[in-house]
């Protein structure tokens, strides 16, 4: 069979005449009426777009604890793709993809962030971005993934099974961006280098299929690490594999003995911060100006491990 | 001895730092000759020849531009206001006297003339409350000098490029080594827009009110990092003022004071932000890189995206040549 015949059987599999469609993310079948998938709620969208291209959706899903800076990070990310940098460009393929990068940039245009992702699944927003590296090899990677809440993430590691949605993406995902919080990771104890080890051994145990790390082979999903808010915390910004092998050792090690293609990245957005106190004394960071640094390489280096 | 050259010891004192600048590339400057003419033209006017200060008056022509008097829109700065990029709520008029302000930010082949004078160990050019950070102004290899060179020196092929890592007190030694001072918000603001005329107090830009990203160069020109001061000769005011907007934001004088709402509400920050102007190659959004927008920068922050011009009030070079605006004459006749 041909490939492209084969990617037309593909694709013609995800909509039938019933009005069903089949669930790119979970692969269960759901009623196209409903606009999400009553599995694990991704919107039927992604599906039909991804049918009407007649291509597989390749799966790139960012994680990260709750405040790791995800929601930025996707935002921005989108904006800058769809800009386009180092013959690296990026279309939404939907309008729901434009929603968050409309939310993020919008925000930090004034001197904001974005608000809290919230936990449940309803509220979470896909992003479907069709990213090419040089328009005549036809060269495509989807970022699909939702901007999953840092809580629900947390929630799915301690109790597998209660989001489906993450396990799904992950298990779909070609490769995966892991944000850490660097400022977490250099003030605030070892609870990023602890989430990052449940992380992997999540990410471990989806991939093989089995809990137990013995006589494992290495899993080869590639993963890039990014260490965010870089802006603040130059020393992980010089050197980010240093940084987390000195900071983070438990989460170091174990990707070493787990994961055979992994890679540490920095990144940060903001110039210059300031803190906004109202009159009830409640405080927020705000940035007083952006310079998005390091948003695109992560990607740049997933592509080229295609 | 100065108390500041026994600070710094015996490996990095004014005799150390001339060899290093020595010993740098060969490159010109941009400008040749002294740089502190308006020193000339002040302090110094009444011992020089007529000779003397014709030359001085040259290099202030070719070196700097005459910004009339007038009154700037300054963008307030109350929580709303300040987080309301876009729109720019609400604006305070304030007068600015008339100035002359560098035509170009100082580039480093300038900068190393400071250096090799040995501005770091002038007790004078140095508040006496950061004396030990004095001593932390040095480049990435110990030497005394902006954080981004190398051996004392610039980096090969950036003589003209801005100086940048160097932080505020760093940049006001320089322009008070010269003889001149940093530009004050207002100054800075309205030498962009003045030539606006009657829309001078909303022009975004100095040539005109929409973003254009052959002008300057901010993060949509896609160059990633500084160029040579004399680029972007599109992106000029009409009297010949490079630069305003990207390539390095600039310190100006003032520190960035935010107001309190009338609800309370306030911006707060943990250590004192010098107000800086004009967006860099970095700056992401146009409605940040704008003759308005008003951010800052920590007094100690030595960043590779910021640098400064200096300027001198009209008033005070008015003690040499009694009209400043003759040049002015001088150049429609000519
Ligand atoms: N300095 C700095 N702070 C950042 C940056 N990105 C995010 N932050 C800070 O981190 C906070 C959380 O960022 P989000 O993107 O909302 O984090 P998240 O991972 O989406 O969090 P959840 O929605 O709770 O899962 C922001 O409100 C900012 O205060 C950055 O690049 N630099
Ligand atoms: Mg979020």
């Amino acid at each position: 069979m041909s490939n492209a015949t084969e990617q037309l059987i593909q694709s013609t599999r995800f909509l039938d005449s019933t009005g069903r469609v089949t669930c790119v993310c979970c692969t269960q079948e759901s009623f196209s009426n409903t606009g999400y998938c009553s599995h694990c709620r991704a919107p039927l969208d992604l599906s039909r777009t991804s049918a009407k291209r007649g291509t597989p959706v390749n799966f790139v899903s960012v994680l990260g604890a709750s405040g790791a800076g995800k929601t930025v990070y996707i935002g921005m990310l989108l904006d800058v793709l769809s800009k386009g940098v180092r013959g690296i460009q990026g279309l939404p393929n939907n309008s729901f993809s434009v929603s968050i990068q409309q939310h993020t940039i919008g925000a930090l245009e004034s001197r904001r962030f974005p608000e809290k992702t919230p936990s449940e699944a309803e509220g979470w927003q896909w992003v479907h971005c069709e990213v090419s590296t040089c328009a005549k090899r036809k060269n495509f990677l989807d970022v699909v993934t939702p901007d999953f809440a840092g809580e629900a993430i947390a929630a799915e590691l301690e109790h597998p099974g209660t989001h489906r949605a993450i396990s799904c993406v992950v298990h779909q995902s070609k490769a995966i961006i892991l944000l850490i919080d660097s400022l977490c990771v250099r003030d605030s104890g070892r609870d990023e280098d602890f989430f990052g080890m449940k992380m992997a051994s999540y990410i471990h145990s989806l991939r093989t299929g089995k809990a137990s790390f013995v006589g494992q082979k290495k899993t080869k999903i590639p993963i890039a690490i990014v260490l965010t808010k870089t802006d603040s915390c130059p020393e992980a910004m010089e050197d980010p594999q240093q940084f987390a092998t000195d900071n983070m050792p438990g989460f170091a090690k174990f990707l070493q003995r787990n994961f055979s293609n992994f890679r540490f990245f920095a990144a940060g957005v903001v110039g210059s911060s300031a803190m906004f106190a109202d009159h009830r004394g409640y405080f927020m960071e705000i940035p007083l100006h952006i310079e998005p640094r390091g948003i695109t390489e992560p990607l740049e280096w997933i592509i080229l491990q295609k | 001895m100065t108390l500041i050259s026994k600070l710094w010891g015996k490996s990095t004192g004014s005799t150390a730092t001339a060899e290093h600048a020595a010993g740098g590339h060969a490159t010109e400057a941009r400008s040749n000759g002294p740089l502190d003419y308006c020193r000339m033209l002040t302090q110094d006017a009444v011992e020089a020849s007529d000779d003397e200060l014709d030359r001085a008056w040259k290099a202030v022509r070719d070196n700097m531009a005459l910004v009339p008097d007038g009154q700037v829109l300054l963008a307030a700065t109350d929580p709303e206001s300040f987080c309301d990029v876009a729109a720019s709520a609400a604006f305070q008029a304030t007068p600015v006297a008339s100035l002359y302000l560098d035509r170009y930010c100082v580039t480093n082949a300038e900068f190393a003339q400071f250096v090799s004078a040995g501005g770091y160990v002038l007790d004078h050019l140095w508040p006496t409350e950061i004396l030990s950070n004095v001593l932390q102004f040095v480049d990435s290899t110990g030497n005394p000098g902006p954080r981004d060179w190398v051996d004392g020196t610039w980096l090969a092929g950036k003589e003209n490029h801005p100086v940048t890592g160097i932080c505020w007190y760093e940049a006001n030694a320089y322009a008070h080594w010269i003889g001149k001072r940093l530009p004050s918000p207002a100054e800075w603001q309205w030498a962009a827009v003045w030539a606006g005329g009657a829309n001078a107090g909303h022009r975004r830009y100095p040539w005109g009110d929409s973003f254009d990203p052959a002008r300057c160069n901010t993060w949509n020109s896609g160059i990633g990092k500084t160029v040579a001061v004399t680029d972007y000769y599109a992106g000029c005011t009409p009297n010949g003022i490079y630069q305003l907007i990207g390539n390095v934001w600039e310190w100006t004088s003032s520190l960035l004071e935010c107001d309190a709402s009338t609800t309370g509400d306030r911006i707060l920050t943990e250590a004192p932000l010098a107000e800086i102007r004009g967006g860099a190659f970095d700056t992401y959004f146009a409605s940040h890189a704008t003759a308005q927008f008003r951010s800052g920068q920590t007094l100690l922050f030595r960043g590779p995206n910021l640098g400064f011009r200096c300027c001198i009030s009209a008033e005070q070079l008015a003690v040499a040549s009694p009209d400043p605006f003759a040049f002015i004459d001088e150049e429609t006749q000519s």
